[in-house]
């Protein structure tokens, strides 16, 4: 397959950072097009420095090019300038591994990790040459696949689609291989390879399943018309990560990024039931790696790449079983080379800052964020994140006296339940926090990031209201007004009518298709980089094509209610979601399942998994190291309300 | 050799690897050195990082064949070995074409490179003679002023100063390539500063196909003498 650099490169000089197009990373994998026999082209629809990054696309990138009948190259979506170079010269959409024609790609699987994204699909597709709506596409097109965690409700982005691939990529991306090698080799025709597609576990092929409507438009079922398309798709999730220890040489990017380090996932999954995450409730169970693993992991990744941070992730670091350990080893690994250590964490208590603390010893101190989410217990027992002021105060006077000057704080506003003095007890909150540094230190700074809230799909929050763009502003507004002469505060936060747009995506049916085919003809990019956004745009796209954000976001839907992805399961028993809703409404927390009995939240018995701990008997760590002065452990789990009892 | 020696290296930036910034380009050295276990002497301090120092900044898109720059090893390391280990761990377009150890007390690159040599691969449209007469042209005045535009503002800028030589010739393919000997000056004088200027003196714009540096170092009474990378020769 030829290469379209010399093409290329006549106009590169023209685009704003020309690194973004030119690939060449160090661990970059170029194969010999012909000696294969399946390409897929993984596209991360976000500009290189955010999409390169990218940790799921790394691992298939890897996995697939280990394959001796595959190759996997990459691409991004071009920023709006080189869009129109590109337009302008006649040239496609191109990987940036050896600058080959995306057309020319057996799949183009695109890596869905922000609803906002979806414009940079279709931008990608349309520069590649490729019809945007499946049905359109023909014999010489590639098969356009989605996976991510929006793909967990794909249903807006389905007339785009051929294929989701619903949870983890590392297995059924070699059975999709296997699949397709084998379709090719027997002649078989789009139609005929994506029959073969729907029969591996965790695909979903859209267009195989039809939707139904009631009279007054709500949708009344949606399930397969075609035999072989299982009645409902269930994630793929693997037992054990120690089978799959990906990236090996992750790829060092010639340009910046948004992350410049090494990224060690020392667990996926999370137990902990915030009740609005997304994340946490998709990917259960939870399955750490071990100790020795982690080391293994970080040392071969270091030596591939040079890079001299480390990155210790996953959605809670800091509830690894043997999280104080991988720390010590790590750190003590890392101090001779310069090399510094960062752990994100959601977990909120001094343990978190004795770790971070842990962490700096080797070099650079790394920013410390802590997530309360809510300003009041009451609204934390409500998204189950059961952390109370104690820990929190604790955490920050931690955090001042072990040196830290600032800390970054992440709030949500417009959950469900909140009234506007939870709202404001977001600012006393941070009032306190401020005067407990203050106490400590006298030049202390806290950025607070307040979010708002975007009821996802597969969650307990699946069925909340969103609250409209109004009244997230009128939040805003007072905590502004609160906030305002606190010097030591920096507040930042979205544009409300952004979270709308997110909220359609996020819970919106098939229809919402032709709102994104709508406003993405007038001009949609990049939507969620603020500056390229349009409130104005998405709002005149619904209303050609009839589509309401009263109805897709900012109602509460009925128990019995057909969702969108009703047909697609994370594992999630849809009773036990409803009941953590309800529980959610009378403030009843729910504790995390690698410490108590079973809740049967469904995830174990559909997947035929279970949490698996690298330290099984272990208990959760607390804050107890006497460096620290802490004077008292502080409990992870801090069960501020009433048992939930059925 | 001295415990911590200090190694002077001439680097060649070709192909796709003229499209990294220098900052990119300092921070792909740092990870390559890492890669090749190039034992770096590291700075004390909170903030440790290795001790590399860099010649002057080649504008993005700029080929070279004399890129400068310096490190400081934890401890001895043969260069011809530390040559081969970075150069296998580098990306494409980039290659050591030589190293080796500097005394201690040498002075710094900063000093040392005072001039380039450039070579601009041009696309005449209209004939060569109108580079060859805006040439002439230009370096038969005492002073030539260049209004140009940069990421932060237009500004003018007086380049005949900066420039100790300029030669003009015609290759097979059609192409005219002109090499411009450059002194280093605050703020820099760039070879397309020269092309603009004799696009102004000639009514003649340039399109520019490729800027490539092929030699930098001290500037004498003969113009710009490249700058050994070893010691004493």
């Amino acid at each position: 397959m030829e290469s379209l650099w010399p093409r290329l490169e006549p106009v590169l000089l023209k685009a704003r950072k020309p690194a973004r197009y030119v690939g060449g990373e160090a661990n970059q994998v170029v194969k010999d097009w012909s000696a294969v026999d399946v390409h897929w082209l993984l596209i991360f629809p976000d500009v290189y420095e955010v999409g390169v990054t990218n940790q799921g696309l790394q691992i298939l990138y890897e996995i697939l090019n280990e394959r001796d009948d595959a190759l996997a190259e990459r691409a991004y979506t071009p920023w709006t300038d080189m869009e129109e170079i590109l337009r302008e010269a006649d040239i496609p959409l191109f990987s940036v591994d050896a600058h080959r024609p995306a057309r020319a790609f057996d799949v183009m699987g695109f890596s869905l990790a922000s609803e906002l994204s979806a414009t940079n699909v279709l931008t990608c597709l349309d520069l590649a040459g490729v019809p945007l709506v499946a049905a359109e596409r023909g014999e010489d097109d590639p098969l356009v696949a989605a996976g991510g965690h929006v793909a967990f409700n794909p249903e807006p982005m389905s007339r785009f689609l051929d294929f989701v691939v619903l949870g983890e990529g590392e297995e059924p991306v070699g059975e999709i291989t296997d699949v397709l090698r084998e379709a090719k080799r027997r002649g078989l025709d789009r139609e005929g390879k994506l029959r073969a597609l729907a029969g591996v576990a965790g695909v979903y092929v859209p267009r195989f399943y039809a939707a139904s409507y009631h009279e007054d438009g709500r949708l009344a079922g949606i399930g397969p018309r075609e035999a072989g398309a299982p009645d409902r798709v269930t994630k793929r999730a693997v037992a054990d990560l120690s089978a799959w220890p990906y990236p090996r040489h992750p790829l060092v990017p010639l340009t910046e990024t948004v992350h410049e380090r090494v990224a060690i996932e020392i667990f996926r999954g999370c137990t902990r039931a915030c009740r609005f995450c997304q994340a946490g409730m998709t990917t259960r169970p939870v399955r750490e790696r071990s100790r020795e693993r982690v080391l293994e992991m970080v040392a071969r990744a270091l030596g591939a790449t040079g890079f001299s941070e480390v990155g210790l992730l996953s959605l809670s670091s800091a509830d690894h079983t043997q999280i104080l350990t991988i720390a010590r080893e790590v750190a003590d690994a890392c101090e001779s080379g310069g090399i510094s250590l960062s752990l994100p964490s959601t977990r909120v208590d001094a343990f978190s800052v004795q770790l971070a603390e842990e962490m700096s010893r080797s070099g650079r101190r790394s920013g410390l964020t802590l997530a309360p989410e809510a300003g009041s217990e009451r609204l934390r027992r409500v998204i189950n994140k059961t952390i109370s002021e104690a820990d929190l105060l604790g955490a920050v006077d931690a955090a001042f006296r072990r040196g830290w000057r600032q800390i970054k704080l992440y709030f949500m506003i417009g959950l469900p339940t909140e009234t506007l003095d939870d709202v404001a007890a977001i600012a006393d909150l941070t009032r306190r926090l401020v005067s407990a540094g203050r106490a400590v230190r006298r030049d202390v700074r806290l950025n607070l990031s307040v979010g708002c809230f975007v009821p996802k799909a597969h969650t307990p929050f699946q069925w909340a209201r969103q609250d409209t763009p109004e009244e997230l502003a009128a939040k805003q507004r007072l905590l502004r007004e609160q906030l305002s002469r606190e010097r030591a505060v920096a507040l930042r936060m979205r544009p409300p009518e952004e979270v709308r747009v997110e909220g359609l995506l996020a819970r919106g049916d098939r229809r919402v298709g032709e709102v994104i085919l709508r406003a993405w003809r007038m001009g949609a990019r990049f939507d969620g980089w603020g500056e390229q956004f349009s409130g104005e745009r998405w709002a005149r796209a619904c209303a050609e094509a009839g589509v309401g954000f009263d109805e897709i976001c900012h109602r509460e839907r009925d128990r019995h209610e057909v969702l969108a992805w009703d047909h697609l399961s994370a594992g999630l028993d849809k009773e036990w979601m409803w009941r953590e809703y309800r529980a959610a409404g009378s403030e009843r927390v729910r504790e995390d399942c690698r410490w108590s009995p079973c809740y049967d939240c469904g995830v174990c018995p559909a997947l035929g998994l279970a949490n698996l701990l690298a330290d099984p008997g272990a208990r959760p760590a607390v804050a107890g190291d006497p460096r620290i002065g802490m004077g008292q452990a502080t409990a992870l789990m801090e069960t501020g309300g009433a048992r939930d009892v059925e | 050799m001295s415990s911590s020696p200090r190694i002077r290296l001439r680097l060649a930036k070709r192909g796709r690897a003229r499209y990294l910034s220098h900052h990119d380009l300092a921070r792909t050295l740092e990870r390559s050195l890492r890669r090749a276990r190039v034992p770096l002497a590291l700075t004390q301090g909170f903030h440790p990082h290795p001790r590399i120092s860099f010649g002057g900044a080649l504008a993005l898109g700029c080929e070279s064949e004399a890129e400068y720059l310096e490190i400081v090893l934890s401890e001895p390391m043969e260069p011809g070995q530390l040559v081969a280990d970075l150069n296998a761990t580098f990306p494409e377009g980039l290659e050591i074409l030589e190293a080796a150890e500097v005394p201690g007390e040498s002075p710094k690159l900063g000093s040392l490179l005072q001039g380039s040599v450039f070579e601009v691969v041009v696309e005449v449209s209209r004939g060569a003679d109108a580079i060859e007469s805006g040439v002439v042209a230009l370096l038969a005045k005492d002073s030539f002023k260049v209004e140009r535009s940069r990421p932060g503002g237009a500004s003018t800028q007086e380049i005949r100063s900066a420039i100790l030589s300029l030669n003009v010739w015609r290759d097979e393919s059609g192409y005219v390539t002109l090499r411009a000997e450059l002194r280093h000056l605050t703020p820099a004088v760039r070879p397309d500063d020269v092309l603009l200027a004799i696009g102004q003196l000639t009514g003649c714009p340039l399109e520019v196909r490729l800027i490539r540096r092929i030699a930098q170092g001290p500037v004498t009474a003969s113009g710009v003498v490249s700058l050994p990378v070893a010691q004493g020769s």
